[in-house]
């Protein structure tokens, strides 16, 4: 029951702040924190990859990326006048969808469910096919390789045109959840839709606590502690490393197609280094191993940047954090010694 | 039943892994200690390392008497001098001895092993055993009494000779259980009826015959004569002693203790292993032998494998007696005699090739060895006295170097047989 | 119960184990004695499926584990007490103790953590110390949670790496008295160590290792009695006589 305790509060939270801006008239804020949940989701499935498992991935934002472009493009790319069996069998399977582009010329295009269902698939795909021999390095092999794999991620973006190129791409239709309820950054949606973000972070977030409390939550703290201790009690390392892996992948894509549904459009800096660095760092700064100190640090660092607290300098911000992080407090800032010492103490006074 | 139920019944499988792990750790020992090995080894450049399976044995160098006579007297000794708390040796001079080192362990595992012998022939604890085996440096003595000691019965290390006070011990002592030659086993009975002994009335129950080989028909003439069951057993000085190999109470073929020693059977002429039940050469590698391990040792004794299991219940193989030599040896009052240590003598004291002739006859029970000699101007003399004397110098030397008495008549230049190559040097009249 | 033949194992170019045979059989201890970089470690990683094997083969009660997988081989029942303990430091006592049943749960469920009560009847001191950080235990303590977590996963054979290292005498009498209680209790235990002399003196047999070949195996009390092995492993020699 106690993993479960701080979700009530946090629902609180949640719709406390929502109508404290709609008290205050600052309703605007609700399209940081709507996004700020989103950019969360990805950072929650990175601190599981990070902080439980131990394994770093310089290269998070790739599969943001891909989430986010693959189902951008489909959802865009007009079909229309194209006409061969594949786009016949597609539209007898219902996975297109007819409207008109503003123009108001016919425009057909792969329904957002499925490209989002596509999206998901390829990034779980090549999380799979690369994490299998990635996940064998350690410590700054797999850093330097996870830097490789987003690095040409955001390259692939920024030259194909399939993907907008520098542009990006744009016009992207909302992603429909249930009848009369859909991921868009329409103005009058607002409240709907930060509902609906938070919403979907509580579920992902449901999900990884679990985890964390659930047998293979166990078995991916003992591989962080000693792997290869946990290999000698029988725990299958390399599939549990590479299986967080891809479920953070997934997250991260997932995170990837809701954001670029509510915007509307993604641009190649998505899927840049100075994302990866970001999410790195408010894991760092959340705590590794602490799901709810990534969540928190997540949700304060992106607002204020979204906010443009931080003007030109964001990225150096993030970096800037990265590094007093890991100089004074590489358990992160919540965890900076109030909490553990006073354990320590505790303990110290038990086995007397 | 058994002395070590666990080791004398266990299965085959765990018999083999037990024999592939001695086999290879006591290959890797030698290869480091004994520079004998070590440079057969580099020959054959063979590495330890090949040992796979037992069948990788055939790999290995053979080692025969003539390397150990090579090595007088300590040269194949795995461990230091320090280290070795017994020496045992067989008869005959410099290049014609060979020498045994034990370490504390190996006694160990010797007596432990003729305790198994005994008590598969059925002595027990109780028993009151007289070894009648020659103490000294040989080891048939203290080989069995160790055993004996180890396996609690009393033991009378009355050593061989004075049959009379033999029989006397025998009755006063109440001995159940009788250890030496079965000839000396057939005069000992004949004795007894000569004194007018009754053996019946005696407390003998079982009897452990060796040392030489015998037939069935012995065997049953023993039992006859004596209230006792008269078992074989085998072993010989170079693996280790007595307790090699034993016969159970079924006395239907000896069983070799397995787990300390790899049996093969060789066709002597191409060294190739023959199939189990053909008779052949009895090749021994001993297995757990720390003073001295010796590899694929040709014993040249003549037997077979016995593969059908035997019904006492043991796993551990069988061979059959011991049906004859590859070599000119011959075992004359139980003792190991080899032509060329008669040769060498007479070569000595005659300064040219000697030409002799080896006669064995039993006489009784006891063998009895004429050597014929012929005369040359060396060992000719006019004088009655001084042919004498040199008789009795030949006759002394020669029982000097075997160990044993043996007669020696001269006969004329020239009539003993020569042949083509080999001259009919032994003559051996013994229906064994 | 286990049986090792012809095992070749190494790292990269390094050739560690050269035809190593050994077998232990159901309720004794074997010990494996030998010096440091001799392969016994690499030996146990071997069987215990953490390095493959480049030649040879190992039997378990029948079954062939020569290429299986770690959790294959402890689900067949064999486990690893690994050498430096590897408690996981940033888990509780408890945790590092389910985490041995990591296996058996997976089929067993809830029910597998039943062993945890007789772990704690064996090791009073890790039931006081049930919530701490496995970081935080002494050393002769790290030892017991590390048998500890091994016996959750209910081994027939328990095979424990060098349990001797770093540890004060008489804890390490503790120990050892430990892991002669477990043989008493029917569990058979291969025992590699540096402290000759300790594992002899609870071992039923042993098998000494050089350079990655064994050189010697017999009886645990021939070996004591052997003066090779007195003069290499037990520190004896002319002097101590």
């Amino acid at each position: 029951m106690r993993p479960y305790l701080p979700f009530p509060f946090l629902l609180c939270l949640v719709v406390g702040v929502q109508l404290l801006t709609q008290w205050t008239d600052t309703a605007y804020y609700l399209t940081q924190l709507t996004m700020a949940a989103y950019y969360a989701l990805l950072v929650i499935g990175l601190c599981l990859l990070m902080g439980y498992a131990g394994q770093i991935s310089l290269g998070h934002a790739g599969f943001f990326g891909i989430g986010g472009y693959i189902s951008a493009a489909l959802t865009t790319h007009n079909l229309a006048g194209v006409d061969n069996s594949l786009i016949r069998l597609l539209e007898r399977l219902g996975l297109l969808a007819a409207s008109t582009d503003m123009f108001g010329d016919p425009l057909l295009t792969v329904h957002p469910w499925a490209a989002a269902a596509i999206a998901i698939l390829t990034a779980v795909l090549v999380a799979w096919l690369i994490g299998g021999p990635v996940l064998k390095l350690t410590g700054h092999y797999l850093a330097m390789a996870t830097l490789g794999f987003g690095i040409i991620i955001y390259r692939i973006a920024l030259a194909t045109p399939f993907f907008g190129e520098a542009d990006g791409i744009s016009e992207v239709p909302p992603l429909p959840l249930l009848p009369g309820l859909a991921i868009s950054g329409d103005f009058s949606a607002r409240v709907t839709n930060y509902y609906i973000a938070w919403g979907l972070l509580a579920l992902g977030l449901l999900l990884l606590v679990n985890l964390i409390h659930s047998r293979i939550g166990l078995a991916l703290r003992a591989i962080h502690g000693s792997e290869e201790a946990a290999a000698s009690v029988g725990v299958d390392t390399a599939k549990a490393k590479l299986k967080t892996f891809v479920l953070s992948a997934a997250y991260a894509a997932a995170a990837g197609i809701f954001l670029t549904h509510y915007n509307g459009g993604i641009g190649p800096s998505e899927a840049g280094i100075m994302k990866s660095v970001r999410y790195v760092a408010i894991v760092a700064v959340g705590g590794m191993a602490s799901l709810w100190g990534a969540l928190l640090m997540a949700v304060l660092l992106n607002f204020l940047s979204l906010r443009g607290l931080f003007g030109t300098y964001d990225d150096a911000v993030f970096g800037l954090i990265l590094i007093a992080i890991m100089l004074f407090a590489p358990d992160g800032v919540l965890r900076l010694g109030i909490a553990a010492r006073l354990r320590a103490w505790r303990q110290a006074h038990a086995s007397r | 039943m058994y002395w070590e139920r666990d080791k004398e019944c266990m299965s085959r499988e765990d018999l083999e892994q037990l024999q592939l792990e001695r086999l290879q750790a006591t290959c890797n020992r030698v290869a480091v200690n004994v520079p004998f090995y070590r440079k057969k080894f580099a020959e054959l450049r063979f590495d330890p390392e090949r040992l796979q399976s037992l069948d990788d044995l055939r790999a290995l160098p053979f080692t025969t008497k003539q390397d150990l006579r090579d090595h007088y007297p300590y040269g194949l000794f795995a461990v230091p001098l320090r280290e070795i708390v017994r020496l045992h040796a067989s008869s005959g001079t410099t290049g014609q001895a060979t020498v045994e080192g034990y370490t504390r362990n190996d006694i160990k595992t010797w007596s432990n092993l003729v305790a198994r012998i005994l008590t598969a022939a059925g002595v027990r604890a109780d028993d009151v055993i007289q070894i009648a085996f020659g103490y000294g440096l040989f080891t048939g003595g203290f080989g069995l009494h160790y055993g004996a000691e180890r396996l609690g019965a009393s033991v009378i290390p009355i050593s061989s000779g004075n049959t009379k006070r033999q029989i006397q011990i025998m009755q006063d002592f109440r001995t159940t259980a009788l250890v030496c030659t079965p000839s000396y086993a057939l005069y000992l009975a004949d004795s007894m009826a000569e004194m007018g002994v009754n053996p019946n009335a005696l407390s003998l129950r079982v009897g452990l015959f060796g040392g030489e080989p015998w037939s069935e028909a012995m065997r049953q003439e023993l039992e006859r004569k004596l209230p006792i069951k008269a078992t074989d057993n085998y072993g010989l000085s170079e693996i280790m002693g007595p307790g090699v190999a034993g016969e159970c109470t079924f006395c239907s073929g000896l069983h070799v203790n397995e787990d300390h020693f790899l049996v093969e059977i060789i066709d002597p002429e191409t060294l190739e292993p023959v199939p189990d039940g053909e008779i052949g050469e009895l090749v021994v590698t001993t297995l757990t032998k720390e003073g001295f391990p010796v590899l694929r040792y040709r014993t040249r004794d003549l037997t077979r494998i016995i593969p059908e299991p035997c019904p006492c219940g043991r796993t551990l193989r069988r061979i059959s007696r011991i049906t004859g030599r590859t070599d000119d040896m011959l075992i004359i009052k139980g003792v190991n005699v080899y032509p060329s240590q008669i040769e060498a003598v007479l070569f000595d004291i005659e300064g040219t090739e000697p030409h002799y002739q080896i006669i064995v006859e039993r006489e009784g029970r006891l063998d009895k060895a004429t050597i014929l000699v012929e005369v040359v101007d060396a060992i000719f003399f006019d004088s009655m006295k001084k042919q004498r004397q040199m008789v009795e110098h030949i006759k002394a030397r020669l029982a000097s170097e075997l160990g044993i008495g043996v007669d020696v008549k001269l006969v004329e230049g020239k009539t003993l047989a020569r042949s083509e190559g080999k001259a009919q040097r032994i003559i051996d009249r013994r229906n064994l | 119960m286990l049986k090792v033949r012809n095992i070749e194992a190494g790292y990269g170019k390094l050739r560690v184990l050269r035809r190593v045979s050994l077998h232990v059989a159901e309720g004794e201890i074997v010990t494996l004695i030998g010096a440091n970089g001799a392969g016994k470690t690499t030996l146990l990683n071997t069987i215990a499926g953490l390095l493959p094997p480049r030649g040879g083969e190992i039997r378990l009660n029948g079954a062939d584990i020569t290429t299986a997988t770690p959790q294959k081989i402890v689900r067949a029942g064999c486990s690893l007490v690994p050498e430096g303990r590897q408690v996981f430091a940033p888990l509780s006592v408890e945790e590092n103790l389910i985490l041995g049943a990591h296996v058996r749960r997976q089929q067993e469920g809830k029910r597998a953590l039943t062993e945890i009560e007789h772990v704690y009847d064996l090791f009073p001191v890790l039931r006081e110390r049930r919530t701490q950080l496995a970081g935080t235990l002494s050393g002769g303590e790290q030892q017991m949670l590390a048998i500890g977590r091994a016996l959750m996963a209910r081994p027939r054979l328990i095979m424990l790496d060098e349990p001797s290292t770093g540890l004060a005498p008489l804890v390490v009498k503790t120990i050892f008295g430990i892991i002669s209680r477990l043989r008493d209790e029917g569990n058979t235990v291969l025992l590699v160590e540096q402290n000759a002399r300790a594992a002899l003196h609870i071992a039923d047999r042993g098998y000494v290792i050089e350079t990655g070949r064994i050189i010697l195996q017999g009886p645990a009390e021939d070996l004591l009695a052997n003066r090779d092995v007195q003069r290499a492993y037990l520190g004896h020699g002319p002097a101590n006589e």
